[in-house]
């Protein structure tokens, strides 16, 4: 039967600076799609995403490259790029956010794991949205990831895993 | 009498993605409406609309208290005989918001001198807004966030392409209502008199998001 897209999971927390969504990836889809919504926190800072590994922890080895333009309301955008870094940063910047994020390959060992996304969020004043490119260069089984304050807690963080068909 | 093919206590719970027992047809039924029979297919279609020779379009039941995500789809925006552009805006107790949205986006438009540009604003009219063109079609994504929530403002991702002068142009980006409010519907609208046609407008909600 045609689905489209297929529920997984979801995993939520109301006070905590992460939030870890352990045993999502699988080799069932090569395609995931993660929904981030809401992401509020006490601080505007950075929202941070890193995957897991086979064993279920987190991957903070400089193995990253992401790139995004970070779009502004109110004055000049501004890129965000890097390589070999520890995370893929500027999943959004600010004390709220929503954002939507399409996995590729996270189960495949034989490949590197990529995402692309989008959000929008800011503080009560100020936009700011994001859109990016990330990958992390390892083959290997990645399931799962977590989403990690730069700094401060959030109060409100939802995510929703979704298999792509 | 069995529930779920299970006579007595200890009948199972039933949620999504854990359905035990044996279901009767009317059991598989009360499950779904329910929302606790496992069926695959979150991306629920609310509802497609076209336009033909209109100024406005509207969709005024997006079930915002069932979804927090909504996705929508625009094919083929173009004027129907003079030049116009288009706004997304959003419905509040079924009237339009019309003024203090924020919105960035980045456009590439290859028959400008500057193909690169930023487009923002901290006082726009709309949520997206498509560009000035004679007829040519734009097409257009976008994810909705918060729009039945009361405490939160409501967000937009988007992206929509086209053509403009017979060249590609293509914007993405987001935009927020920056007000804690209910939206309760979407406005595809014309930026002026002149009217428009779209193909297909299809809205979507997004469960368990």
């Amino acid at each position: 039967m045609a689905t489209n897209l297929e529920f997984i999971n979801s995993f939520s927390t109301t006070s905590a600076s992460t939030l870890s969504a352990d045993n999502v990836f699988t080799t069932k889809y090569d395609v995931y799609k993660i929904v981030m919504t809401p992401m509020d926190k006490s601080t505007d800072s950075e929202h941070l995403f890193r995957f897991l590994d086979s064993g279920g922890s987190e991957i903070s080895s400089a193995n990253y490259d992401y790139a995004s333009l970070e779009m502004y309301g109110h004055t000049g955008f501004t890129q965000r790029r890097t390589t070999g870094a520890g995370s893929i940063a500027y999943l959004g910047f600010g004390d709220r956010n929503q954002a939507t994020m399409y996995v590729y390959n996270p189960a495949d060992t034989g490949s590197y794991s990529f995402v692309q996304y989008q959000s929008s969020g800011g503080t009560s004043t100020l936009l700011r949205g994001e859109k990016g490119i990330g990958v992390l260069k390892l083959s290997a089984l990645h399931r799962g990831f977590i989403i990690r304050a730069n700094t401060g807690t959030y109060s409100d963080l939802s995510v929703s895993i979704y298999g792509v068909k | 009498m069995s529930k779920y093919g299970y006579v007595g206590v200890d009948i199972p719970a039933q949620s999504f993605g854990s359905n035990k027992g044996v279901f009767n047809p009317a059991e598989i039924n009360e499950l779904v409406a329910d929302n606790k029979w496992t069926s695959f297919g979150q991306l629920e279609l609310i509802e497609t609309q076209t336009a033909s020779n209109v100024n406005a379009l509207d969709f005024t039941s997006i079930q915002e208290s069932t979804y927090n995500v909504h996705f929508i789809t625009v094919s083929n925006f173009s004027a129907v005989s003079s030049s116009t552009g288009g706004y997304l805006q959003l419905l509040e107790s079924g009237v339009a918001k019309t003024t203090g949205y924020q919105f960035a986006y980045q456009q590439a438009d290859l028959s400008a001198g500057t193909p690169f540009t930023e487009q923002k604003s901290t006082s726009g009219s709309s949520m997206v807004s498509y560009d000035f063109d004679p007829v040519t079609p734009r097409n257009n994504y976008a994810y909705i966030y918060n729009a039945g929530d009361s405490s939160k403002y409501t967000f937009v991702t988007a992206q929509y392409v086209g053509i403009n002068n017979s060249n590609l142009v293509m914007r993405f980006g987001s935009a927020v209502s920056p007000v804690a409010s209910v939206v309760n519907g979407i406005r595809i609208q014309s930026s002026g008199a002149n009217n428009f046609n779209i193909d297909s407008v299809s809205l979507y909600g997004i469960r368990y998001s």
